[in-house]
């Protein structure tokens, strides 16, 4: 097995669902973020 | 406003997606082919099923870009805004994903990881165009002005889009460093696998775009309470 060129296709892998967990992630936390700011601004009122 | 995913089509659509794409790294690694037969390099050619749907989502996402430029233009509703924004942003990813594993491939396939040959160069300037949008959006001033000069831009930026998709075409054939194998020329077992990742990337970037207009919209409902609109 050419363990180099598997080591290009893992990078590749790793780069791609590692950088769709991160968005996902990064939505998902400001979206929290931003609803509780809503809610107490909610409150607020 | 209720959180995106205590949705029941966007958690089916998640759950599609996770399932998705772990069946194409399955199929990916144990069943493709290598796309050139001749090239020796099998496990590198596999990124080929990744890059290259990347490229096509890209595309899409600035496709999107500009019907919501010209449709923002037309009505100036600040929906097609948001939709505008959303796809430029993933449209980016994907452009940035292209431009990533693109140079990996291509320190397997040429022992170098860049050239400067018109496909490369193309797809490069149609993410600086990109990055020209987002700064736009950024540092543009009032929100009329920067929403009329994106949707501008975006229309623009997207003549890039049939260039890139074109560029072998384009320019001749000793300045191309791209493969240049017609997809009709792949076997049914290639295409299975290239179509089923490409309908997962396209799948995912409409999951991503919806997530991130909700996510404008609560920014908007934020932006109103706090200036008691």
């Amino acid at each position: 097995m050419d363990y180099k060129h598997l080591g290009y296709f893992v990078a590749v892998c790793i780069i791609v669902f590692g950088s769709v967990i991160s968005w996902w992630l990064k939505m998902f936390l400001t979206e929290r973020t931003i609803l509780k700011r809503i809610s107490l601004l909610e409150e607020e009122k | 406003m209720n959180s995106f995913n205590s949705k029941r089509i966007p958690n089916i659509m998640a759950v599609i997606i996770i399932i998705m794409l772990g069946a194409g790294l399955k199929i990916v690694v144990d069943y493709s082919l290598t796309v050139d037969k001749e090239a020796g390099y099998l496990w590198a050619q596999k990124i080929f099923y990744y890059h290259v749907p990347s490229a096509w989502t890209a595309f899409l996402g600035y496709f999107i870009v500009m019907i919501a430029g010209v449709q923002f233009l037309r009505t100036g509703n600040r929906k097609w805004d948001q939709i505008g924004v959303a796809s430029a942003e993933f449209g980016t990813f994907f452009c940035l994903l292209v431009l990533i594993t693109g140079p990996i491939w291509g320190q397997a396939a040429w022992g170098q990881p860049w050239t400067w040959e018109p496909r490369l160069l193309t797809t490069l300037i149609l993410f600086l165009l990109y990055i020209g949008y987002f700064m736009l959006r950024q540092f543009g001033g009032h929100y009329e002005r920067v929403a009329r000069n994106s949707a501008v831009l975006g229309i623009i930026a997207f003549l890039d889009v049939p260039i890139v998709y074109l560029s072998l075409k384009f320019w001749s054939a000793d300045t191309q460093a791209h493969p240049q194998l017609g997809m009709s020329e792949q076997s049914s077992l290639v295409l299975n696998v290239f179509f089923f990742n490409l309908a997962t990337f396209t799948l995912l970037f409409i999951y991503m775009v919806w997530y991130r207009i909700h996510i404008l919209k609560l920014k908007q409902k934020q932006l109103e309470l706090t200036h008691g609109l």
